[in-house]
């Protein structure tokens, strides 16, 4: 089978829409959580949210582009935005290969839920049912489904191989990523740009999550409310923004001369079939998950010396992971780095994944290791190395992201330093 | 050494306007009656779409439990049906497999938009603080997917797949490729979709791809020049798709074999390119053009698009016959249930030696192609299964008789990945 490198990244984030200033930030732990005057209104607990303030679509596109974007959801428009960087900055595009072969794959986990609340007080009087038969914009369909996003990546590359989206919600990300090493390893696609993107940040979202406890619930400062691993932890703060690799066959890389950020060595994807948001302690269906991502890539746990994690600041899923970290790690679990991005960022469901990811090959390439923020009280349950204290320099080689979602989805993949 | 894994089906499930039943599907495909109508769930009168195929006898309660039922969305329901009726059909006793080699690889397209308008209905009247609290489980795209593994116990590799028409096809294709990849042992592939709501059916017509018409037996018309779009449906299904030796040392009858497959782009709406990926997937059975008794057909009843699924078949074909159908006619289009829903028509056809029927086909000169209205008497060995999205996302699989699929290796059989040596 095929080996298969990263040969392109693009990121849009709250904490940057530039990779390298995306890098520079998670480094400097910048934490840009901030309040949502919207959830105050609706009464609700959270009151926080992370946004890409810094994305504007014609900082990325001109003319037609911007004329077609500009109808569709914001969640295609950052997905869009993020795969051109990926691709234009694989050289992909110019590099004189045959593209037709290549293949697109997106994931979101909601898509344009916001679009169809619009649509929803478009169509209703004052949001009073029944919803009636006035027209829509003919945009509505590709603004708010999933077709469109991959097509449109085909169409502007020349790409003729698969074109699809994943929906497995918060794992949704990395799952792309996962079907997209499968597909080059088995030679269906010399390369595969895959990603996923997310902009959540509407009112029955927020309605939905905080009614179920989902959403962060701590008291004080706003800029506080996402602390994984905290022993006062209390739920995740919801965020937006894109995140698109370019995964492509070693050989292929290597003959058209590409930088390689990273090689993906190995992924898995399980469900704990226990309960749609709920974990079991133990972590032992995460553990399932790391233990097949290792034997997938033929890497043994002494070899991993960090990993990104889901860290979401819910206190289920913080002891959850750490457990399952400490039952595939055993004595040396104490010894890996283990730090959570969505400390700064907060939670962008589908794209979180990959934006940890993004920050893991920074963490590779940079030497460094990113640090948890917001980490001010231990819990006794909690007892890894969750780098609460600044970035911290070291010899990096091998890393494990993991992310979980709704539905009982665990996926992890390793990286490797590129050679 | 490479070890070489065939994927057979061996459990069928499904719920559509047709039948709530594999058997009662089974008797509708020989029966040959549109089962199209009015739309009944919500007052369309005003409504830019008039029609669709409802699966209104379908009662969650007879298969799913009570409080199942109450925290999850219909096409949640659908699956959680298609999904119990496939398991039994293939004797499949879960306490006896590996769980975590058990997957789930659904297709949908649109998410549970009936119980999001009762959140929306909640969250505007009532207030935010008090809206359901299963909205979140529930209106999500990969909910089917969810509450199948737990409700089944299943632990291994699973996903959901969404992209407009081929929702259910992209789930069946990668579904399929994990039991030949070694991801899986047994995968539960299929989808689901409940587009019939207000919300939902506004969003669809947007497309612009929905058929206006109010007479319910003449509203989908597959290569009919004045046809006006495709009805959608509403239904699951579910198929239980296993690695041939597995079936057979728990002594499972397959029913057929997988036998091959291609998932590609048009993006640009060329026909040479959609025609690409059917000669792709053709090759990687290991078959001719000649082998091919049927075609299951996308047959979107619009101009354009009947055109470029016409014009790309007539290039694979090239003169040579074989039936072409769309039995989708019949119930509605299934989106994430639809590709499944057309596998099973094969299965059935060949079962039963029969070509299932295109209710609403032209009876003139059509676009190229000419589906029977009505069901037909034929001998169907190996079938082709097509389908495109609005984008041009483009899959296509060949299936087979079990019993006729011994054959040459062809290079779709790959390395298993878990069978390495370390």
């Amino acid at each position: 089978m095929n080996d298969v490198v990263i040969t392109g990244l693009g990121v849009i984030a709250p904490n940057g829409v530039r990779v390298e200033h995306f890098w520079d930030n998670v480094m400097a732990g910048r934490v840009v959580i901030e309040n949502e005057p919207v959830m105050g209104a609706l009464g609700l607990r959270c009151h926080g949210v992370a946004r890409c303030h810094d994305f504007r679509l014609d900082d990325w596109w001109s003319g037609d582009d911007i004329a077609e974007l500009e109808k569709l959801g914001r969640f295609v428009q950052m997905g869009v935005t993020a795969a051109k960087v990926a691709m234009d900055g694989s050289g992909l595009p110019e590099s004189g290969c045959d593209l037709s072969g290549g293949g697109a794959l997106f994931a979101s986990a909601v898509g344009g839920a916001p679009e169809m609340q619009d649509l929803y007080e478009t169509l209703t009087d004052n949001g009073v049912p029944p919803v009636l038969a006035r027209p829509v914009p003919s945009s509505a369909y590709d603004g708010i489904f999933l077709d469109y996003l991959p097509g449109s990546l085909a169409r502007r590359y020349g790409l003729r191989g698969m074109t699809g989206a994943l929906t497995t919600g918060c794992t949704a990300g990395l799952d792309a990523l996962g079907l997209a090493v499968e597909l080059v390893r088995h030679g269906e696609a010399p390369f595969v740009v895959a990603g996923a993107s997310e902009s959540p940040l509407n009112g029955l979202s927020y309605a939905t999550l905080d009614v179920i406890g989902c959403l962060s619930r701590t008291e004080g400062p706003v800029e506080r409310a996402s602390r994984p691993f905290d022993a006062s932890r209390a739920g995740f703060v919801i965020s937006e923004g894109a995140a698109f690799v370019v995964i492509e066959n070693a050989e292929h890389a290597a003959a058209r001369d590409a930088h390689v950020w990273a090689e993906v060595l190995g992924f898995a994807s399980t469900s704990n079939a226990h309960h749609m948001t709920d974990l079991l302690a133990d972590g032992g269906s995460m553990a399932l998950t790391i233990e097949r991502a290792l034997d997938d890539g033929h890497v043994d746990r002494d070899a991993i010396d960090y990993i990104n994690a889901h860290g979401s600041s819910t206190p289920q899923n913080d002891l959850f992971e750490t457990n399952a970290i400490k039952s595939v790690f055993g004595a040396i679990a104490g010894s890996i780095p283990v730090s959570s991005l969505k400390s700064m960022i907060g939670h962008s469901l589908s794209s979180a994944s990959l934006m940890a990811l993004i920050a893991t090959i920074g963490a590779l390439h940079r030497a460094t290791v990113p640090p948890t923020a917001n980490f001010e009280t231990p819990d006794p349950q909690l007892d890894l190395d969750y780098v609460t204290d600044g970035a911290r320099p070291a010899d990096l080689n091998t890393a494990l992201v993991m992310a979980s979602g709704f539905g009982g989805i665990h996926s992890a993949a390793v990286l490797g330093r590129a050679a | 050494m490479s070890i070489e894994r065939t994927v057979v089906a061996t459990g069928f499930g499904v719920v559509n306007a047709a039948g709530n039943s594999v058997g009662e599907f089974r008797a509708a495909l020989h029966d040959g009656a549109c089962r199209l109508g009015l739309i009944s769930r919500f007052d369309a009168t005003d409504f830019p779409v008039r029609v669709a195929g409802e699966a209104s006898s379908f009662c969650a309660y007879d298969t799913v439990p009570r409080r199942i039922v109450a925290k999850t969305d219909r096409f949640t329901h659908f699956a959680l049906a298609c999904a119990e009726e496939a398991i039994q059909d293939a004797r499949l006793d879960l306490d006896a497999e590996d769980r975590t080699r058990v997957g789930v690889w659904f297709g949908n397209n649109t998410g549970g938009w009936d119980l999001c308008e009762r959140g929306f209905d909640e969250y505007y009247t009532q207030g935010a603080d008090v809206v359901n609290p299963w909205q979140a489980t529930a209106w999500f795209l990969s909910a089917p997917q969810g509450f199948t593994t737990i409700r089944h116990g299943i632990r291994g590799m699973s996903k959901s797949f969404s992209g407009d028409r081929i929702s259910g096809a992209a789930a069946f294709y990668y579904g399929s490729r994990a039991v030949q990849w070694g991801n899986d042992d047994v995968v539960l592939a299929g989808g689901c979709e409940a587009p019939i709501s207000p919300l939902a059916l506004q969003c669809f017509s947007s497309s612009g791809e929905l058929s206006s018409a109010v007479e319910p037996t003449s509203a989908y018309r597959p290569f009919d020049p004045a046809a006006s779009g495709l009805v959608v449906g509403e239904g699951g299904v579910v198929i239980v798709l296993e690695e041939a030796n597995h079936a057979a040392a728990r002594g499972a009858t397959p029913y057929l074999e997988m036998l091959g497959g291609a998932h590609g782009t048009a993006p640009d709406g060329q026909s040479a390119e959609y025609a690409a990926v059917i000669r792709r997937a053709l090759g990687d059975a290991g078959c001719v053009a000649e082998d091919i008794d049927m075609v299951l057909c996308e047959g979107v009843a619009a101009q354009v698009g009947d055109r470029f699924e016409a014009t790309a078949l007539a290039d694979v074909f090239d003169g040579r016959p074989v039936h072409v159908t769309v039995p989708k006619s019949m119930f509605g289009h299934l989106y994430g249930a639809s590709f499944g829903t057309d596998v099973l028509c094969g299965a059935l056809a060949m079962a039963d030696d029969i070509v299932p029927p295109t209710p609403g086909a032209p009876t003139g000169p059509g676009l190229g192609i000419r589906p029977s209205v009505a069901t037909t008497t034929a001998t169907v060995d190996r079938f082709l299964v097509t389908s495109f999205s609005r984008y041009g996302s483009c899959v296509a699989m060949v299936f087979g008789r079990a019993s006729i699929a011994v054959r040459e290796p062809s290079n779709y059989r790959r390395e298993v990945r878990h069978g390495r040596t370390h």
